[in-house]
């Protein structure tokens, strides 16, 4: 996080950028680190070195970390979306109940047998493209808040999803849509999976010429590829990297990628950021909003496709709180709820530290009820303390 | 690349000085009202127009019907743009066509870097992927030719300066080859300084081909950069004349109708002595924090009981910032002590200050003043702290407060329906009046004014300035923080100078002119 002061001399030093001054304002530097990427993994380091401990290692173990890393998959991939959406400075809270239509939808056409595993495939993601165009078109056409558009959302499909299962759970799903929740990357793919990882972990490193970036990229290479050695060490050592974990990973790089260097990418900032300035420079607002909720609408139907395949049969309760765990992921990650901010790697380490601990409570046998007192308080405090480092480490609003 | 189309075209253009934009017969309606009536104005290449007229005069109508916020369709008449019958749905037609608007306080994005801002929406990018390089260095070139030279990497986050986010504007509508800019109130914000660097953007931009449109109220400015003044009023075209042999007085009776005189009423009501002393600052000073990016003061400084003290700087002295201090809104940045009164005062949050007798009005009318959805009587009541209750019980005394309400509508000449209007429908003059009387309800001892005038038509101005006098003779305090140096000559006793948070002068206005008072605040002297 670089402060007002050091972003200012950077601006003015165009002949000398290394002649900077010491910065006069500086918020307070634990709270600043605590509130970046590595503050999350020093958080994230932490619950797992608790966890580690209380479990007496089973937490760290190559099983649970692998379990760990598919439990986190279908939040994260929703939460890639949802950071979309949230940073252009609007919301969906239908996610959810997408999902448990969606999956009911799925479990009934591969039960009745009529397509084959990519009609399947095909029915999902058209789903996910239609939502999001319904979603869309309320919010960007006619007007309406996404906050209610998509909470009548929230209603409408669960209820339609009730309305088609009558309630039960739905079973018989065939084993090619198993592929997507059971199989694991393995021998030579995943060895290609994890140095392409390696590599990307390492990217940052390209700007090492540049003096005033070289600490910066030191540590973003550093904690990159110490992620991948740990993920290589559980999926090599155990059974391979989970399928949903492989998806969301994917996912993650490209829309990290197009977030940063596409036009699209750095419009949604735009949007979320100054939607008047976006506006008068010319992009087409509408269209932005309308994309987002496709976006979402068709990672919901991957997620989808995960759980179905993880589950084997469409329980009528799926995707409960779903929107509310990829929201608290969003916002862990860093991202604000009024745009214009927040990345991609912020939101799997936000949905990462919140599958820790609920993980972590599961192995020491604590009931369900204080694992959600637990996720509520992480969620609070995580915002704090971004709300602490903007006001400068002041405790207290103004009155 | 795009720059150097904007270059190819100014070269062209050299041989054929055509019209860039004409304007034929505009009229648009507003429900019954009629906003603009059979408008029509050229704009040639190399010619910069003023365009003036007081509030509600069509200004604004006409600058968005110019740049497409008003779409072919909603209006009769028509605009022709480089030949050709201009037919914009959206912002974006314009754009493409070459009209571009520079707003009032810059339309950035600051969560992007200062490059990305300038090349937005107009990015060099291949399938859609963003060319790093070339966007860099399009964005360099079209602030070097604003002679800025700026890391275009850097955020503009932090950077601050109404100033730097119109430059990083006009860069924009630069690199898009714009050939028409309409700044529309852009030096509103802006310091001294910074009025000069824009007025001689303006110029050059004309050298090199373009037509500029420029809108705003300051006749001063409007003289010193413009070709041609076009004056609106009542939506008619009042006046269009070459600059040479107009002066103030043409313009402001072509804007008002009559023969009101449009600077701050020549004749000082001469002070009857000043008397005891109300305020008394005492090295009183503000540490820079992440919301007040500039130490301010020491500041030293009496106001007696009757006397109006102009707060005068530039934009980025530390007026507001010192406004805002003494008004509580930052007690722990603060230092040194006020005395008010006679007494010992500590403010350190905005209601404290109410209730002892402190008043605020803020520069930022639209952000820090008025709730748009409630009724003007709700906008007065919402600072009412002192005096008699306004509650009977948890109750809202409804008829005691129509009946203030009223008086102080009646006393501050607001023009509007009545207490129960929506404030959002009154014109920015009529709600900063309503914003003064939420000021004045508490019967105040020192009055907090910052730019009161800022962005309201010469008529309101008038009632502004007719009302601090009116405050003072009757024994109140003011500080009046303002830019302009004659409204601060004329409107006040003394002027406090501040420069970048420093005070560097306390003069007596009747013995000071303008050109000492920019002196002052510019370091020359």
């Amino acid at each position: 996080m670089t402060t007002i002061a050091e972003s200012k001399s950077n601006a003015i030093a165009v002949a000398s950028p290394e002649a900077r001054p010491a910065p006069p304002i500086r918020a307070n530097s634990i709270i600043s680190l605590l509130r970046s990427a590595a503050g999350l993994l020093l958080a994230i380091a932490i619950v797992w070195i608790a966890f580690s401990i209380l479990t007496d290692g089973v937490f760290v173990s190559d099983r649970n970390l692998t379990n760990l890393m598919r439990q986190t998959a279908m939040t994260a991939m929703v939460a890639i979306g949802m950071l979309v959406v949230v940073v252009q400075g609007e919301i969906d809270l239908s996610v959810g109940s997408f999902l448990s239509l969606c999956v009911t939808v799925v479990a009934m056409i591969e039960v009745s047998g009529v397509v084959g595993v990519w009609g399947t495939i095909a029915a999902a993601l058209g789903m996910g493209i239609l939502v999001g165009l319904w979603n869309g078109t309320w919010v960007a056409r006619f007007g309406l808040p996404s906050f209610v558009a998509t909470l009548g959302g929230l209603m409408l499909f669960r209820g339609l999803a009730l309305a088609l299962s009558g309630g039960r759970t739905i079973t018989g799903v065939s084993d090619d849509i198993r592929f997507f929740g059971e199989a694991f990357v393995t021998g030579p793919a995943l060895w290609a999976f994890i140095v392409a990882a390696a590599i990307i972990s390492l990217w940052p490193l390209r700007s090492l010429g540049d003096d005033s970036q070289r600490r910066r990229a030191l540590v973003r290479a550093g904690l990159g590829f110490a992620s991948v050695v740990l993920l290589g060490w559980a999926t090599l050592s155990y059974r391979g990297l989970p399928m949903p974990v492989a998806i969301t990973l994917a996912t993650a790089a490209l829309v990290s990628w197009m977030l940063t260097n596409t036009v699209w990418g750095r419009h949604v900032y735009a949007v979320g950021g100054n939607r008047d300035a976006a506006r008068s420079a010319g992009i087409p607002i509408t269209m932005h909003l309308m994309i987002s909720f496709v976006l979402i609408g068709v990672l919901t139907s991957i997620a989808t496709l995960m759980l179905v395949g993880r589950l084997g049969s469409a329980p009528p309760e799926s995707g409960l709180f779903l929107e509310l765990n990829a929201i608290a992921a969003v916002v862990i990650g860093g991202a604000s709820l009024y745009g214009g901010t927040g990345t991609v790697s912020g939101v799997l380490l936000g949905a990462l530290l919140m599958q820790s601990l609920a993980n972590g409570l599961s192995l020491l046998n604590v009931p369900t009820a204080y694992q959600n007192i637990t996720s509520g308080i992480v969620l609070m405090l995580a915002v704090y303390i971004d709300v602490l480092s903007k006001r400068g480490g002041k405790l207290f609003s103004r009155p | 690349m795009q720059v150097e189309a904007f270059v190819a075209a100014t070269t062209l253009s050299g041989h054929n000085a055509g019209e860039l934009l004409q304007l034929d017969g505009i009229t648009v309606e507003f429900g019954a009202n009629r906003a603009l009536d059979d408008v029509s104005f050229k704009v040639s290449a190399g010619e910069v127009v003023g365009l003036m007229g007081a509030n509600g005069a069509g200004k604004s109508t006409l600058a968005k019907v110019i740049v497409g916020e008003i779409p072919h369709g909603s209006y009769r008449g028509t605009v022709i743009c480089g030949g050709k019958v201009a037919a914009f749905a959206h912002s974006r037609d314009a754009h493409r066509a070459g009209v571009a608007l520079v707003h009032q306080e810059g339309s950035v994005v600051s969560q992007l870097t200062i490059g990305e801002n300038v090349m937005l929406a107009i990015e060099p990018s291949r399938l859609g992927i963003i060319d790093w390089k070339g966007l860099h260095a399009q964005a360099d070139a079209a602030l070097r030719r604003l002679g800025l030279a700026i890391n275009t990497r850097t955020p503009l986050a932090g950077q601050g300066g109404v100033a730097l986010m119109e430059q990083v504007e006009i860069a924009r509508a630069i690199a898009s080859g714009s050939r028409v800019f309409v700044f529309d109130e852009s030096t509103s914000a802006l310091g001294a300084g910074e009025i000069t660097v824009l007025l001689q953007r303006m110029r050059e931009l004309a050298a090199q081909g373009a037509g500029v449109i420029f809108i705003s109220h300051r006749t001063d400015e409007i003289l010193r950069v413009c070709d041609r003044v076009v004056v609106l009023r009542d939506g008619h075209v009042a006046m269009d004349t070459p600059k040479s042999g107009l002066d103030q007085g043409a313009i402001a009776r072509a804007m008002l109708g009559s023969g009101r005189d449009n600077v701050v009423s020549g004749v000082q009501s001469a002070p009857s002595g000043r008397r005891e002393t109300m305020v008394r600052l005492n090295r009183w000073s503000l540490s820079r924090s992440l919301e007040s990016p500039r130490d301010v003061g020491p500041i030293d400084i009496d106001v007696a009981a009757n006397e109006i003290v102009a707060v005068y700087g530039p934009l980025g002295a530390g007026k507001s910032e010192l406004l805002q201090s003494l008004y509580g809104f930052m007690p722990e940045l603060t230092n040194g002590a006020i005395e008010l009164a006679g007494a010992q005062f500590r403010p350190r949050s905005p209601r404290e200050s109410i209730l002892a007798g402190i008043a605020y009005v803020s520069a930022e009318r639209q952000r820090d003043g008025v709730v748009p959805y409630l009724s003007v009587l709700e906008n007065m009541m919402l600072g009412w702290h002192r005096g008699p209750p306004r509650w009977r019980g948890p109750f809202v005394d409804h008829p005691r407060c129509a009946d203030l309400c009223r008086s102080m509508i009646r006393d501050l000449a607001i023009r509007t329906q009545g207490p129960d209007q929506p404030i959002a429908a009154l014109s920015g003059g009529n709600q900063q009046k309503v914003l003064l009387a939420r000021a004045l309800i508490n019967e105040p001892r020192l009055v907090l004014l910052d730019e009161p005038t800022r962005g309201i038509d010469l008529g309101a101005k008038q009632d502004v300035y007719r009302l601090v006098r009116k405050l003072a003779s009757t024994g109140t305090a003011v500080l009046y923080a303002t830019m302009e140096e004659s409204e601060a000559l004329h409107l006040s006793d003394r002027v406090l100078v501040l420069r970048d948070g420093r005070q560097v002068a306390l003069v007596e206005s009747k013995d000071t002119n303008p050109h000492t008072l920019l002196a002052l605040a510019g370091g020359l002297q």
